[in-house]
């Protein structure tokens, strides 16, 4: 057993300390963004160590090589400021890996030691480091507050801050701004986007970034992501849409007081509900109508959960990830009558518990920030076992030890592919999901079955 | 295809074959705004400690050092698997404002009874050298409490590259070398130590079965399948073997001037120098009658199974070119 040490008891009061995240740190969920925006190179200010890492936990994730620059700084910075290794970072992103646009985040290092980004940027443009038409943007992302959640908010918020403009002309266009979700589900809202007619801006978009096809050539900036001018019109748009309240709030709210563009969180379109609710938010903001093809997705996703309801009934499931994933996850599991058994999000998120808590009912156990970990989860699912998990690829530790089926959701995923490719939002993403959930509990059905009770049909 | 040309201050470390003599520099820092794929002083020390598995190895920071570090090497482990997990003090602002030696002394006051390691190393990332954490007396007042080892190690991410980690990682385990009595030496079975061999696909398991078909005793492996026993007891070894020297010649030095045992650095990359290895640890110990001989045996045994299996890559791999 590899968790051997892990028991049931003795309760383990951690407000000090974490075993086994169910997060991470701001700065890669402000690189992933980034990585959303077209011909952008992320650049991380702090010592050379976070780049590496955050780009090689994404280059594991989507199996994708993942571009981004540091400022390497060395104990000479990190006492005398940052400010020397990032002009230097700027004219050599731009000279030599011609990119559009640079977006800095920062590190515990530089925020910390107390770099002023802005001070920096704004001396960089004075001394002439930045080409005409290129764009410097950044986001504060420290460590040590937060979580990989927040990095990923401040970064969408600072693309509106940096580029979303209000001219006299309205235009007949939504903006979506999508949570931390794959690039096959940003793909999947467009798509949904487009069969309701509805013209849309999104941003950030790492589709066509992070699930780019092999064409035998190495593209430094694939096709995707959004471009500046799509970011800038984005202010004279007729609504945002941002789903994921923790995530893509932030970026509507601003883009909101900034350029008057009203603003309506939702939840990420994850299940039949949640997934209504962007339908129809979109189809009243662009006034279109939902199409025959959208309307036969969801009798499909409809008659998937009547045909084969007597096989979710009652199963429960135990949680882990981020929260605007979980949150509307939690809703579709209860909705087909799994019951959500354990949450855990390391995210600090204090609404979502109580929100999960009115979905999942008094008896689920719900935690979140500090101390909401994996090992947190497994003490739960050793006191009283569940029938799946739903996690990240460090889920498969517990799956194991307690052999229960892991169907793999969130991030990170280092031991899959797939969730680059096939959407979880959507009603596309809901049957696929429904599909999954049923071939596991079918599969673990069929392999613990005695011989006379193995069936043929099901 | 986009192409990125050469940085000016990076000219001097990229060479092509045939293009004159590969001077490469190296051994510069990385020059700022470089996409670059090195790393930082804790990473260095995590990779060299972090097979040791019957350790906790607890860092002291931000949630995201433990997290990108949480077993992504797979060092392999014959017996126990703590090292495969996560801890992480998990330092918030309020801390980086106030310190983080509380939450520490906390974090190990629940680690250790929980898990009843043989020791723990505590890591220093960026933001503890930044607070001024000071990791030593926490340590010291931890090991006292527990009866373990608690050794810190001073991997504060920005001072330097991953190769100034990996000096840290071994002036860690110096802190434990010769903290434990040896078992007896058998006259007949020279004993040695290797270093720099981190067990990632079970390296160490065949390295030790060479030398212990030889008749050479495997007394520590730094750090691979390693356990924190035989490090303490790593002194009384008569031979260090070196394989990685970036990592472990630090170490490998530091117990030559302690404990007075010689080191050699080999390298286990190939039939060649795999068997050259073997035979230079057999020629240490010119005394051990049959020693050469028995090398030999090992060798003439593992080339006559790999010479065969290498044909059909060499007619595949002849005349290719490789960028390193």
């Amino acid at each position: 057993m590899l968790l051997r040490h892990t028991t049931a008891e003795p309760k383990v009061e951690r407000e000090a300390l974490t075993i086994n995240p169910s997060k991470t740190c701001q700065p890669i969920g402000a690189m992933y963004a980034a990585l959303g925006v077209h011909r952008c190179m992320p650049h991380s200010h702090g010592s050379q160590g976070c780049c590496s890492y955050h780009r090689s936990a994404l280059t594991r994730h989507y199996k994708e090589p993942v571009v981004a620059g540091s400022s390497s700084f060395t104990e000479g910075s990190s006492v005398f400021g940052g400010q020397a290794n990032l002009l230097e970072a700027i004219t050599n992103l731009f000279s030599i890996y011609h990119a559009d646009v640079v977006a800095v985040h920062t590190t515990c290092l530089s925020e910390t030691i107390g770099d002023d980004v802005p001070q920096i940027v704004a001396k960089a443009i004075a001394e002439g480091r930045i080409p005409a038409g290129k764009h410097v943007i950044h986001a504060s992302t420290p460590s040590y507050a937060g979580s990989h959640i927040t990095g990923y908010a401040s970064m969408v918020k600072s693309m509106v801050t940096s580029f979303a403009k209000r001219t006299d002309k309205r235009l007949n266009q939504v903006n979506l701004i999508p949570g931390f979700v794959e690039p096959s589900d940003m793909a999947e809202l467009r798509r949904i986007a487009n069969a309701l007619g509805a013209k849309t801006v999104m941003f950030p978009d790492t589709s066509g970034v992070l699930n780019a096809p092999q064409t035998g050539k190495y593209e430094m900036y694939p096709k995707g992501g959004a471009t500046v001018a799509e970011m800038v019109s984005a202010g004279d748009s007729l609504g945002s849409l941002a789903l994921g309240p923790l995530a893509a709030g932030s970026a509507a709210r601003h883009l909101e007081v900034q350029c008057k563009v009203p603003a309506q969180v939702l939840e990420l379109p994850i299940g039949l509900r949640a997934t209504d609710a962007f339908v129809d938010a979109l189809r009243n903001l662009s006034g279109t109508v939902v199409p025959e093809g959208l309307m036969e997705e969801r009798g499909q996703v409809m008659d998937f959960i009547t045909d084969m309801h007597q096989y979710f009934h009652g199963k429960t499931a135990a949680l882990a990830g981020d929260p605007d994933q979980l949150l509307p996850l939690a809703q579709f599991l209860r909705d087909i009558d799994i019951e959500v058994k354990y949450a855990v999000t390391g995210t600090p998120a204090p609404k979502w518990a109580k929100q999960m808590a009115a979905i999942c009912g008094p008896k689920a156990k719900i935690k979140e920030g500090g101390g909401a970990d994996l090992f947190q989860l497994h003490q739960w699912i050793k006191q009283e076992k569940v029938d799946l998990i739903f996690g990240g690829t460090y889920c498969k530790y517990i799956a194991r030890d307690e052999d229960i089926p892991l169907l793999r959701y969130g991030f990170p995923i280092y031991d899959r592919v797939g969730h680059q490719y096939f959407p979880n939002v959507g009603y596309r993403g809901a049957l696929r999901t429904l599909e999954r959930i049923l071939n596991a509990l079918l599969d673990r059905q069929d392999r613990d079955a005695a011989e006379e009770g193995f069936e043929l049909v099901m | 295809m986009d192409t990125a040309g050469i940085l000016d201050a990076r000219q001097a470390s990229v060479g092509v074959a045939g293009d004159g003599p590969l001077a490469l520099a190296c051994e510069k820092p990385s020059v700022a705004g470089s996409v670059s794929q090195r790393a930082c002083v804790f990473c260095g020390s995590r990779v060299v400690l972090y097979p040791v598995a019957d350790a906790l190895h607890l860092v002291h920071g931000p949630v995201g050092c433990a997290a990108y570090t949480w077993d992504i090497r797979g060092s392999l482990s014959s017996g126990p698997q703590l090292h495969r997990e996560s801890f992480s003090t998990d330092l918030r602002e309020m801390d980086v404002v106030f310190g983080g030696e509380k939450r520490l002394a906390a974090s190990l006051d629940k680690l250790i009874p929980l898990h009843k390691p043989k020791a723990a190393f505590v890591y220093a990332t960026c933001l503890v050298g930044l607070i001024g954490d000071d990791l030593g007396a926490v340590c010291r007042k931890a090991s006292a409490k527990w009866g373990i080892p608690v050794v810190p190690v001073a991997s504060e991410g920005f001072k330097g590259s991953k190769k100034d980690g990996y000096k840290a990682a071994c002036d860690s385990l110096m802190q434990l070398v010769g903290t434990r009595a040896p078992a007896p030496l058998d006259p007949a079975r020279p004993r040695i130590n290797i270093l720099g061999e981190f067990n990632i696909a079970g390296e160490a398991w065949t390295l030790r079965s060479y030398y212990e078909r030889m008749g050479v005793e495997v007394g520590a492996i730094f750090t691979g399948d390693g356990r924190i026993d035989d490090i303490c007891g790593a002194h009384g070894a008569q031979l260090n073997v070196v394989q990685c020297s970036g990592s472990m010649t630090h170490l490998a030095k530091a117990m030559e001037a302690k404990y007075g045992i010689p080191y050699i650095r080999v390298s286990y990359f190939g039939l060649e120098d795999t068997a050259e290895a073997l035979y230079e640890v057999a020629r240490k110990f010119e005394a051990v009658p049959g020693l050469l001989k028995r090398a030999q045996a090992v060798v003439l045994d593992e080339v006559s199974r790999v010479l065969p299996a290498l044909e059909g890559y060499r007619a595949e791999l002849k005349g290719r070119k490789a960028a390193l």
